[in-house]
């Protein structure tokens, strides 16, 4: 019976010793979100902060590639997705601006944290905080402008719903989105003139662009970018006049997605080394003017290279890019190219014909070996301007699908095989239009093809 | 060597013991129990004079020595695998002999039914099935879960493809979650054992499941239940319920796998020797389209074409890639033990080729059991196995890059030669970017663990009554693995030389460690018109794993070391999860044994939960009564009904809303992760009745059970695609209410039992109907990898199956509709066994059939728009549309590509034949029995699925989660074996 005494006394000290264990565990791989929203540090911010540049380096590949497929600069070819075309030009998805909205809003998701612990951070002066809160709206703006170019009519929600699990908050028409885009741009300019430095780092893309006042200038390229999407000429003038353009700099100044092969980074999701998915559409090399010796356009030599052709799912290639040739390669976010166009259309639009001719003819010499277009060019000019875009610009944001569609000409983008169509926009996401259910936003639709 | 003189202590013990709890005992009665067929002693049986609790064990030679009261009385004795006998005794008789006699329905067979408590067949209230060793072992094969398909009414078990070394997916009753744990708990000899799938990093050549991460679903990784040595098992339990699993807890929703293994019985020492030898082939080949003109391949490849097109030259790349390996298997064990102690000890040695080459599955394992007893009052058990595992899976299945095998034969035309050069160069592949048949001699997927199970019990009796018992019992133990992954892809592949950094290595160490520890009292008692079983228990589960990869990249001089690359890449991951639970239960057994009544419950916490240290109570209760002969040729009708409760826990990390750390340019950056975790997370929830009978027929040759089931789950656990405006992905959450209803029928019968020959046939059937009957969101599609209207998804929608295919429909009219395109779960499923037993001959042949569901055949509609499909210029039966047709189906009419997965299978079959006793015996003395088989596994398959088997998956996923596609899966194969096996 001594045993059954021992026994009766030791089970209930086993069965009390693990009542009282405490099974928490926690989280044992990542960081805490709560942490950076209830009790945000100095450093907390900054990191998070040089995370929004992850975040919109994320856009970086569908504004590049998925836009660029939709306005035929190239196709998407991979064995793998055959399905790809006909999602793109036929068939066309209803989810193709998933990953776009995706990685915006996740990115303005963060944004929207930040600046809401920012007042809150200790440790950071006032001039530190105006800073980020700058650089924060600037980059909010960026990621707004992605969102709405994607889906233009559709219209956009323009801001995160705070709870992100209650409803979403409403899609606004186009203009709004566009006035939101300024109006985040402009408030970020004046918070930028407060700050003195960043209290972070913004990495080797942000070269020459990162204090607040040089900072300024990336954000009123953006502004004039903007300006340019919504036909507003004469401020696009007064920003571009405030941002870095500078014809006496190189044409590749500016800011960049930087990609590295630390551990941990990325590479460049657009280069494609074999290459076996994206090739360069056939009307990009076969439609570079020619320079005086003959010889194609200097930007179609160094952006395309030629290939032995092949075909594949109905479409023939006979080149590959060679605009991004490294897995490090960096991808423009904005850059001095770019602006004097933006310059170019500006002036054509405000009826200053011969400074348009004049930034063009910049263009066409410095840029593509062109000879210069006399001062009495009676050509399209908006044709002219389109050429230059296409072919500065090849690669590096769909701006033959944005430039055709703000110019009506998307019905004369090439259509390849019986069947294809162009299409002017990309329906709302359809897990955003299930969210939204049964009120579905009339931009949950695929529009009519051209 | 006899050994009565070590018998005899306990006997006097056994008898002191009684002596002591007996005052008024007179006589002493001896006896022996034999097997009334044939005569032979049956060693070790119980035998109890009936309404009390004295007895004792029998002998090896089966005899017993029983003091006993005056008067005349019953003796009950039991053996496993006998039917329990009663004998009467006369006042006078001092010996008697017992004959049992086998119990070829098993009605006898102990059930569990709580931690440490088990009942009879007989009464049993809940519909739990049990496969003893002689049912799992007709054929050899890679792992447990294949051992039971189709002969589990309720269990769905599929292979995910036919890669060697296992991996499967359990279904117990129907879809039980949606995110949460889908697949069953598995407990062996009492210990939790882990059943995880840990991948194998072969995403990184893939990029199946995209660029980011090392490792991902779709890298066809095996699931570590597999290591268990298949003949090592006694008998499995499945538990399919919370009606039956409640006592398990949290973690029971999917059903339990009560897996027994081998121990040692009182006897001589016995040997057992097994020689397996066969082969494997795959069952169908992909096929490839033969290219009659040179137009037909220029429309495809265009200029390419006009290079290297022959005019009728048809190169069978893709049986290049396939063998018939050589595959064996040794088994060899040693048994025995007297009353006091008993041993078992097996080795197992087993290597299995698969059917692509160089791809291979092997396994070793050693396995000890040790019972004694110490003193009358303690019995200490000791079990462990200890296994080495090691496989090579290939590379197969989705890519998004051209590199794995099946992609590159279907994206090169059947006129390329694909071959290796006579000088050892490779011919470089000029229509993708991989040589598949280069890809399968070079590449490497090396997989090897090293796993402990190692349970131990201690059973003590604190009361030895009369009339009551008192036992404490303990069990519990760890199950230990290291699994070390080594994908290596040589610099020499073309896939890697075309790419930006040539050479990848990949090296993974994963750790897992499982600590289970039960301590239960049970108390018995035994009134005049009833019977009594408390038990009181507690239960610490903990669960430990860590995995580690480092991925290296451009590799310098191809040498494979992790730190012979100049771009590295490390990941790791970890996961903890503790909980703790307490138990109890009431049993109650009265009117003539006849009525049984269960009560139980059991209190949980976890630190998966939102709070970890809330309890969640999960009651159970169960009713069953015994009817005997209520109408003619019915000896007994029993009716049963059981309700319980149960829960899924979240898995690890569900709870947390986490920032991810990464960097850029070597500046260190926070991300938000999308994840919108729940601070409040709680297990689900499911409630199940059943109810239903089971009949014992025509004089004990046949019983037959019917269970209906309904199981509502409530606070689902749920992950809720957001808004991408919202800025997060996807929200896990608890809510709405899914259900299964359900009905199975399981039968076993002798329609022929004569001296010579026996016919045992035995079935099961199960059907299950899934539902969302509510959510507290809109329907939404859940955050998978495939959830587009393109391929299809699912979609949990209130009213409909909770696997609902949705995806493009084409009206009538011409129009594009998104619409339900299919439903992943089959209607109905059956199998069935037949054993024909002719003197030494006997013949076992299972069917299985199931009927219903869908499968998006991934591998035809990219061979359909490659133009390489092999039906794609001419119908494989007239009507049919041809692979060019298909392919305008894309983007149109995904319900073209979800194929009807019905299909009959010949599961197994084994012709078996024992040498008769005169031969043996002129071999050799020693011989105990001799057994010569050839035998089957998937011998073949009808299916209207038109590439492969339909059994097949691509990822490991709930199946209301993700739709269910097949691209490239290891092809599924059928096996044939010779084995010789021997007993002495």
């Amino acid at each position: 019976m001594n045993r059954i005494k021992i026994l009766a006394v030791l089970l209930p000290l086993f069965a009390a010793a693990a009542c009282g264990r405490d099974l928490n565990v926690p989280d044992l791989n990542q960081g805490s979100l709560n942490g950076l929203q209830s009790n945000p540090s100095a450093s907390g911010i900054a990191t998070a902060a040089q995370g929004l540049l992850v975040g919109l380096r994320a856009s970086a590949n569908d504004n590049v590639v998925l836009l660029g497929i939709m306005g035929r600069e190239g196709y998407d070819l991979d064995p793998s997705n055959p399905e790809a075309p006909t999602q793109f030009y036929r068939n066309v998805s209803e989810d193709l601006a998933a990953t776009i909205w995706g990685d915006t809003y996740s990115n303005m998701r963060q944004e929207y944290i930040i600046l809401q612990a920012l007042p809150k951070v200790p440790g950071l002066t006032d001039a530190q905080k105006e800073a980020t809160r700058g650089f924060v709206e600037t980059v909010q703006a960026i990621d707004l402008l992605y969102t709405i170019e994607a889906v233009d009519d559709a219209g956009a929600a323009i801001d995160v719903n705070p709870d992100p699990t209650g409803n979403p908050e409403p899609i606004v028409p186009k203009a709004q989105v566009y006035g939101r885009i300024d109006s985040l741009l402009d408030d970020a300019l004046t918070h930028l003139a407060k700050g003195d430095a960043f209290p972070f780092n913004l990495g080797p893309g942000f070269a020459g662009f990162n204090t607040p006042a040089s900072f300024a200038t990336f954000n009123r390229a953006i502004r004039a970018r903007a300006d340019i999407f919504q036909k507003d000429y004469a401020s696009a003038l007064k920003d571009l006049a405030a941002s870095f353009m500078d014809t006496s700099q190189p044409l590749t100044l500016g800011v960049y997605h930087v990609y590295s092969e630390n551990s941990g980074d990325e590479l460049n999701p657009i280069f494609d080394a074999l290459p076996r998915q994206r090739f360069p559409h056939a009307s990009l090399w076969a439609g570079a003017q020619l320079r005086a010796d003959g010889s194609k356009d200097l930007r179609a030599q160094a952006k395309l290279k030629p290939v032995a052709p092949f075909a594949r799912f109905g479409y023939t290639v006979s080149e590959n890019f060679e605009i991004y040739n490294s897995d490090q390669a960096s991808v423009p976010i904005i850059r001095n190219e770019e602006l004097i166009l933006d310059r170019a259309e500006a002036e054509l639009g405000l009826g200053q014909t011969a400074a348009a001719i004049a930034d063009l003819n910049f263009i066409r010499v410095s840029s593509g070996g062109l000879a210069p277009l006399p001062a009495s060019y009676s050509g399209n000019l908006v044709t002219e301007l389109l050429y230059n875009r296409l072919y500065s610009l090849m690669w590096e944001g769909g701006f033959r699908w944005l430039d055709a569609r703000r110019f009506g000409r998307l019905a004369q983008l090439p259509h390849d095989v019986t069947g294809d169509l162009v299409f002017p926009r990309l329906a709302i996401p359809t897990d955003e239009c299930n969210a939204r259910a049964p009120d579905k936003p009339a931009g949950c639709a695929v529009p009519a093809g051209m | 060597m006899r050994r009565s003189f070590l018998v005899t202590p306990l006997v006097l013990a056994l008898a002191a013991s009684a002596a002591g709890a007996q005052q008024q005992q007179r006589r002493v009665i001896r006896g022996r129990v034999y097997d009334a067929a044939d005569n032979h002693p049956i060693p070790g049986a119980q035998v109890v004079i009936q309404g009390t609790k004295t007895g004792v064990l029998g002998g090896p030679d089966g005899t017993f020595v029983l003091p006993a009261p005056a008067g005349a009385l019953r003796l009950q004795v039991t053996y496993i695998g006998y039917k329990s006998t009663s004998v009467p005794v006369a006042a006078s008789a001092t010996s008697v002999d017992v004959a049992m006699a086998l119990d070829a329905l098993r009605l006898d067979e102990l059930v569990v039914t709580g931690q440490a408590t088990g009942i009879s067949r007989r009464n049993l209230a809940n519909a739990v099935s049990k496969v003893d060793a002689v049912d799992l072992a007709h054929t050899p094969t890679e792992a447990i879960e294949q051992t039971l398909q189709g002969k589990v009414a309720g269990a769905a078990i599929t292979e995910n493809n036919g890669a060697p070394g296992g991996g499967s997916i359990v279904r117990m009753r129907g879809t039980t979650s949606i995110i949460g744990a889908f697949t069953p708990l598995y407990v062996v000899d009492g210990v939790i054992v882990s059943d995880v799938s840990i991948p194998s990093g072969t995403n990184t050549i893939s990029h199946a499941f995209g660029s980011a991460g090392i490792a991902s679903d779709q890298d066809n990784a095996d699931n570590r239940i597999a290591d268990l040595n298949p003949d090592d098992i006694a008998s499995v339990e499945v538990l399919k319920g919370a009606a039956a699993a409640a006592i398990y807890g949290s973690k029971a929703a999917n059903g339990v796998i009560l897996v027994t293994t081998k121990r040692g019985a009182v006897g001589r020492p016995r040997f057992t020797l097994s020689q397996k030898m066969g082969t494997s082939e795959i069952l169908q080949k992909f096929g490839e389209r033969r290219f009659n003109s040179l137009a037909d391949a220029q429309a495809v490849f265009g200029d390419l074409a006009t290079k290297y097109y022959q005019q009728g030259a048809f190169f069978d790349n893709e049986s290049q890639l396939y063998q018939r390996p050589f595959n064996w298997e040794t088994d060899a064990s040693m048994s025995g033990g007297t009353e006091n102690t008993q041993y078992y000890a097996s080795l197992l040695a087993k290597q299995d080729g698969g059917t692509i080459r160089n791809t291979f599955a092997d396994k070793y394992s050693l396995h000890v059991a040790l019972d004694q007893r110490v003193g009358d009052r303690v019995k200490l058990g000791f079990a462990t196995q200890v296994i080495r595992s090691s496989n090579d899976r290939g590379l197969t299945q989705n890519e998004n890059n051209g590199t794995t095998l099946l992609a590159g034969i279907v994206y090169t035309p059947s006129f390329f030669d694909l071959r290796q050069h006579a000088d050892r160069t490779w011919p470089v592949n000029p229509f993708t970017n991989a040589n598949p048949i280069q890809t399968d001699a070079m590449f490497q997927n090396r997989e090897g663990v090293w796993r402990a199970i190692t349970s131990g019990k201690a059973d003590i009796d604190l009361i030895q009554g009369d009339k009551q018992t008192l036992k404490f019992n303990w069990t519990g133990g760890l199950d230990l693995f290291t699994q070390k992954n080594n994908v290596f892809s040589p610099p020499e592949l073309q896939f890697e030389q075309d790419g930006a950094l040539p050479g990848t290595s990949i090296l993974s160490f994963s750790q897992n460690l499982n600590i289970t520890s039960n301590e239960n009292l049970v108390h018995t008692y035994q009134g005049g018109w009833f019977s009594t079983t408390t038990s009181l228990g507690m239960q610490l589960e903990t669960t430990d794993l860590d995995i580690d990869r480092t991925l290296t990249q451009n590799l310098i001089g191809g040498l494979q070391n992790i730190n012979e690359g100049t771009k590295v890449t490390v990941e790791e991951n970890r996961q903890r999860v503790k909980d703790h639970g307490f138990f109890a239960q009431e049993e109650l057994l009265t009117f003539n044994q006849r009525l049984l009544l269960t009560l139980g419950g059991r209190a949980d916490r976890s630190s998966n939960n939102g709070d970890p240290n809330h309890y969640f109570l999960y009651p159970k209760s169960a009713i069953s009564f015994r009817f005997p002969s209520p109408v003619h040729l019915v000896d007994e009708l029993k009716l049963r009904a059981a309700a319980g409760e149960s829960g899924n826990e979240p898995l690890y990390g569900q709870k947390f809303t986490e920032l991810t750390g990464t960097n850029m340019s070597g500046i260190p950056v926070y991300r938000i992760t999308g994840l919108v975790g729940a601070p409040d997370l709680r297990p689900e929830r499911q409630r199940e009745i059943e109810g239903g009978f089971d009949l014992t027929l025509f004089n004990s040759k046949a019983t037959l059970g019917v269970t209906g089931y309904e199981k509502r789950i409530t606070d689902m656990l749920l992950t809720r695609t957001l808004a991408p405006s919202s800025g997060m992905t996807t929200e896990y959450f608890n809510g709405g209410v899914m259900r299964n209803r359900g009905l199975e029928v399981e039968l076993n019968s002798f329609p022929l039992q004569r001296k010579n020959l026996t016919w045992n046939l035995h079935g099961n059937f199960s059907l299950n109907r899934c539902l969302i009957e509510s959510l507290p969101v809109p329907a939404f599609r859940p955050a998978a990898f495939l959830n587009s209207n393109v391929f299809g998804s699912t979609f949990i929608e209130p009213g409909k199956s909770c696997t609902q295919l949705v995806g493009y429909d084409t009206t009538k009219t011409g129009d594009r509709v998104v619409d339900q395109i299919g439903d992943g779960s089959p209607s109905y499923r059956f199998g069935i066994g037949n054993n024909f037993t002719y003197h030494q001959f006997s013949l076992y042949v299972q069917v299985d059939r199931s009927k219903g569901g869908n499968l998006l055949d991934g591998s035809q509609l990219v061979a359909d728009l490659s133009g390489t499909s092999a039906d794609f210029d001419k119908p494989i039966k007239p009507g049919a549309p041809t692979g060019a047709q298909r392919g305008a189906w894309v983007g149109r009419y995904t319900k073209g590509y979800m194929y009807d997965i019905s299909y009959w299978k010949i599961r197994e079959a084994s012709l078996s034949w024992e040498l008769p006793q005169s031969l043996m015996q002129r071999l050799w003395g020693q011989t105990r029995s001799v057994r010569l088989q050839v035998s089957g596994h998937n011998l073949y398959t009808w299916t209207p699925y038109p590439t492969g088997d339909p059994e097949v998956q691509q990822e490991a996923t709930s199946q209301a989660f993700s739709v269910p596609w097949d691209l490239w899966a290891y092809p599924s194969s059928r096996s044939v074996w010779f084995s010789v096996d021997v007993g002495f």
